[in-house]
């Protein structure tokens, strides 16, 4: 099972996908690429602690996808 | 004198300014006052207030019904809010780690260590600018905000985000993308 988090108002959403389900991952598919488009930035977690990589394409076979809001200058 | 529902209740509400803005007001039974950082002080005149900055306010008299419909909201809102922060706690222990979690709940902050430049290292949290420190020496502060466009304008972090979110996204993104970060950020 994939998991993607996204940091937000009510604290994180999650949308979870069964990556040999195709219409799972489109749905999934679907939500990372509204928020992209919305500018949030996505990271594919590499385990506890902080580490992860940055993805601009869905990546059916990633264990976990945590979103980020935009940032801005203050 | 003021209208018959206001008598004999001690509350809280908001006022609407004659330039259509809303401050927060205290109501008791014959006066009503605005705290000084909203708005300099008011008194009770006949159904407008003089404020303390010289503006005149027209006053919006809550109704019973209203105020408690303003409670229920509050106590909401409030209940949404707790339960968005701990969900915000919970994630950041999960993706950062106990270690971390721990110093995030004693602190309020969390300490990172720059992933490009050894010495260097950024202290975040919520509600202030990110610190950086080099070789254990304060040298810059990075204001850097989490945005949240709609329709209505642009939100900032603490205006939409449980405090863990912030400072958990922000430790992300330093670890992650430093260099976007440094860029984007005031310095």
């Amino acid at each position: 099972m994939g998991e993607l988090r996204v940091i937000g108002r009510q604290g994180d959403t999650r949308v979870a996908w069964n990556p040999e389900n195709i219409k799972e991952v489109a749905a999934a598919k679907k939500v990372f690429n509204e928020y992209l488009s919305r500018g949030f930035t996505a990271f594919a977690t590499t385990g506890s602690g902080g580490k992860g990589k940055q993805i601009t394409e869905f990546d059916p076979g990633a264990k976990e996808i945590l979103f980020v809001p935009p940032m801005a200058g203050g | 004198m003021p209208p018959a529902d206001f008598y004999g209740d001690d509350t809280s509400g908001s006022i609407t300014t004659a330039n259509g803005s809303i401050t927060s007001a205290s109501f008791t039974p014959y006066t009503i006052s605005t705290s000084a950082a909203d708005d300099g002080g008011a008194q009770w005149n006949s159904g407008w207030v003089w404020t303390g900055t010289g503006g005149l306010c027209q006053l919006i008299i809550p109704s019973p019904e209203e105020l408690a419909r303003w409670e229920a909201e509050k106590k909401a809102e409030k209940i949404a809010r707790t339960a968005a922060q701990e969900k915000a706690e919970a994630l950041l222990r999960e993706v950062l780690g106990e270690e971390r979690f721990r110093e995030y709940k004693s602190t309020s902050a969390i300490r990172v260590d720059s992933p490009g430049k050894p010495g260097r290292q950024y202290v975040v949290d919520a509600h202030n600018r990110i610190k950086v420190y080099e070789q254990g020496k304060l040298v810059d502060t990075l204001c850097l905000h989490l945005v949240e466009s709609s329709l209505l304008g642009v939100w900032h972090d603490s205006q939409w985000l449980p405090p863990a979110d912030v400072v958990l996204a922000k430790v992300w993104l330093l670890e992650n993308a430093e260099g976007r970060v440094l860029a984007v950020a005031n310095h």
